[in-house]
């Protein structure tokens, strides 16, 4: 088990999170918040790559920070910015990630040769890094987190870059992942974390809002969203009224996805309400703070 | 593994060996510029090997009968061919009948190559007794006196200088004892060849490693910065002790390319140049003396080999120094062409700096304790070199003191490194 109690990050006087409490076990948490929200504050701090102003990050009861070593054994991780030699192949990036993740050499080859196979990269096993598309760049970033097959994985946007087909492969691939490890997925998309995540974990003014299932998280809003029809000439009418979750443009009208605490009018039509509807009520008054700065 | 790996990204560095290799070929450039009087040295071997190297009264007798011997076979010959004879075989050259002879091919080549070999030999053989009457006028504390005057020192750090040139008018007199000064050597005034060997060429060496250490430290430990894959492998189980496999590469790495760039200068220099019979020469002998007429007063009585090695070695700890320094620069500056920069000011900053301190202020004196100062009076290590940094053990002090310094602030900013939010 993996617990952040009570973590507050400060850079200077800016408090990116503050006191934060989550509990991870086996399974997929997707971290979802939008840009400059703390998730890569978070994620770096799970990593150790950022320290804590005050709290502690446990693993099985043991401060990370003191584990040092024999916690980052444990882990793997896809920076949301993953950097590559350019004049590296695949084989030799990941053999050389592999010695500092203290695989031995022989064992090593051996992994580099299977994940290579596992994210479609084999044919190119060792050409060049400097003619790879981002989505190929990205897939040598998934296999190199999972080089030391860790108990941790920690995912920081993974799917950027990646085509829709890589998506679907690559979230089969965190299902298999995550039956006996923890799998953390930091992301801003919705979808990538929608069908696959045990819980969604949601940040907001530097807290964790909600820490639950997708089911749960959609309840928190059950009943206020609706779908209708509205007449073009009545859309902008219609946008500065309500919150607009979703429209397009059908037989002539504008078929709008809405969310209202206002009591139902007869032509609204009550639909259930989706990750996606929450992210956008949730985060609807959401500028991009002073935390971009720092991360994300 | 880990260090072997980063040590490859050295190595496979385009601008790195690019550089190595350009600086070996400017440096054997150098060594075939100085080839023509190759030969001319040569002809010391024979002198050597006939009469050895020690010109005390018996060798120089030795040498004296054996001039003495030539120069009337020599005349024998003239006078058959000529009718002259020569007091002195440098005679031959004088220029009213030199030229004269040579039209008229008077002598075969075999012959003339005999009579410049023994004006050579006449050469050495005078000037013994110019360095002996050089050395026996030897005054240090005169010497002090003069450049206390010349550069205006004030007097606290004048006494230093007084005391110091006392401890090495003592040790003239013992070199004068051992007669250090009297052995045969290339002809200073002549050939230079200590200037050119450890002016130039060590210079040169200590410009160009330097160069190289620089440049590839502040690459190596910067690497993953620049590259942007700093999250990834601090992230893995070495994580953040990486930098110490980079330290230790990169002082490794150091000590590497300048032995192979000294080792491969030095061994070309070596198999051009004929030294046998030269090694155990003490290196405070008056025959090293070049046109500046200032003798070569070493502290200790090294011979020419000890005086060699010591110097590699010395040059080799200034690289780790040098090394070092880029090291603790860039744990703090994260791009690896100012840390370049910075090391330049900083080494401009360390050669200038003595030049803005009152004379009145031993500061003057301290200041001098600086490796940049000592890697730029490479030829007078280990010796008299002038009121500032005539001291008996400046190099080991100087070295000492700035590798226990450094080793100091490295240990230092790993620590901050350890605990750096990334």
């Amino acid at each position: 088990m993996l617990l952040v109690e009570e973590v507050t990050k400060n850079f200077g006087k800016f408090t990116a999170l503050k006191k934060i409490n989550i509990e991870f076990h086996n399974g997929v948490y997707g971290l979802l918040a939008p840009n400059g929200a703390g998730k890569t504050t978070l994620i770096k701090m799970l990593t150790t790559l950022l320290f804590p102003t005050s709290g502690t990050i446990r693993y099985e009861g043991h401060d990370i920070i003191k584990m040092d070593d024999k916690y980052r054994e444990l882990i793997g991780y896809l920076p949301q910015e993953f950097g590559y030699y350019k004049n590296y192949s695949p084989t030799a990036y990941l053999l050389y990630l592999a010695a500092l993740k203290g695989i031995d050499r022989k064992t090593a080859v051996a992994r580099v040769k299977e994940l290579l196979k596992i994210v479609a990269l084999d044919h190119v096993a060792t050409k060049k890094m400097k003619k790879f598309s981002g989505g190929m760049i990205q897939r040598v970033g998934i296999a190199q987190a999972m080089l030391n097959d860790p108990r941790i994985l920690i995912l920081d946007e993974p799917t950027a870059g990646l085509d829709p087909k890589e998506r679907v492969r690559f979230r089969n691939l965190l299902t298999n992942l995550a039956r006996d490890r923890i799998v953390i997925l930091s992301t801003h998309i919705v979808s990538d974390v929608e069908s696959i995540a045990n819980e969604i974990i949601m940040i907001k003014n530097q807290e964790v809002l909600y820490k639950d299932t997708v089911i749960n998280i959609c309840r928190k809003i059950d009943g206020l969203v609706y779908e209708t029809e509205v007449d073009y000439g009545d859309t902008e009418k219609f946008r500065s009224t309500y919150l607009t979750l979703s429209e397009k443009q059908e037989t002539g009208k504008m078929h709008m996805r809405f969310l209202t605490t206002e009591d139902a009018k007869p032509e609204w039509k009550t639909v259930h309400p989706n990750l996606e509807d929450v992210f956008l009520y949730i985060y609807q008054d959401e500028v991009p703070s002073a935390g971009d700065d720092f991360d994300d | 593994m880990i260090k072997r790996l980063e040590f490859k990204k050295i190595i496979t560095s385009p601008i790195v060996l690019g550089l190595f290799l350009l600086f070996l070929m400017y440096n054997l450039f150098l060594i075939y510029d100085k080839t023509p009087m190759k030969e001319d040295m040569n002809l010391l071997q024979p002198i050597i090997k006939e009469n050895g190297t020690l010109m005390d009264a018996d060798g120089r007798s030795g040498l004296q009968s054996s001039y003495e011997k030539e120069l009337a076979t020599w005349n024998k010959l003239a006078q058959t061919k000529t009718g002259d004879t020569y007091e002195a075989a440098t005679d031959f050259y004088k220029p009213e009948h030199f030229h004269s002879l040579m039209e008229a091919k008077t002598y075969t080549d075999k012959e003339l190559q005999a009579i410049s070999t023994l004006a050579l030999k006449e050469t050495y053989f005078h000037t013994i007794d110019g360095i002996e009457s050089q050395y026996n006028q030897l005054n240090m504390i005169k010497s002090a006196e003069e450049q206390i005057r010349v550069f205006g020192l004030g007097e606290g750090v004048a006494e230093t200088v007084r005391t110091q040139y006392t401890q090495l008018d003592t040790r003239v007199k013992e070199l004068i004892t051992n007669k250090e000064h009297l052995h045969l050597f290339f002809h200073g005034k002549i050939y230079a060849t200590h200037s050119f060997l450890f002016k130039t060429l060590f210079q040169s060496i200590i410009f160009q490693a330097m160069i190289l250490i620089v440049l590839f430290t502040a690459f190596l430990v910067n690497y993953e910065f620049e590259q942007k894959t700093s999250l990834v492998a601090y992230s893995t189980k070495r994580g953040r002790h990486l930098v110490w496999d980079k330290l230790v590469v990169a002082l490794l790495s150091s000590l590497v390319a300048t032995f192979t760039l000294l080792g491969t200068t030095l061994l070309v220099y070596f198999l051009v140049f004929d030294y046998s019979g030269l090694w155990n020469v003490p290196i405070s002998t008056g025959f090293l003396i070049e046109l500046n007429e200032i003798p070569f007063i070493s502290w200790w009585n090294f011979t020419f080999l000890e005086y060699l090695l010591l110097s590699c070695a010395l040059l080799m700890i200034c690289q780790v120094i040098f090394a070092l320094l880029t090291f603790c620069l860039s744990m703090w500056i994260r791009n690896s062409y100012i840390v370049f920069t910075i090391f330049g000011v900083i080494f401009g900053a360390g050669v200038l700096l003595p030049g803005y301190i009152p004379k009145d202020n031993l500061l003057i004196l301290y200041t001098h304790f600086s490796p940049f100062v000592l890697v730029m009076n490479v030829k007078k290590w280990w010796m008299e070199s002038g009121a500032f940094t005539s001291f008996k053990h400046y190099e080991v002090i100087t070295v000492s003191a700035w590798l226990i310094a450094l080793l100091l602030i490295a240990w230092f900013s790993i620590s901050r490194f350890t605990r750096e939010n990334l």
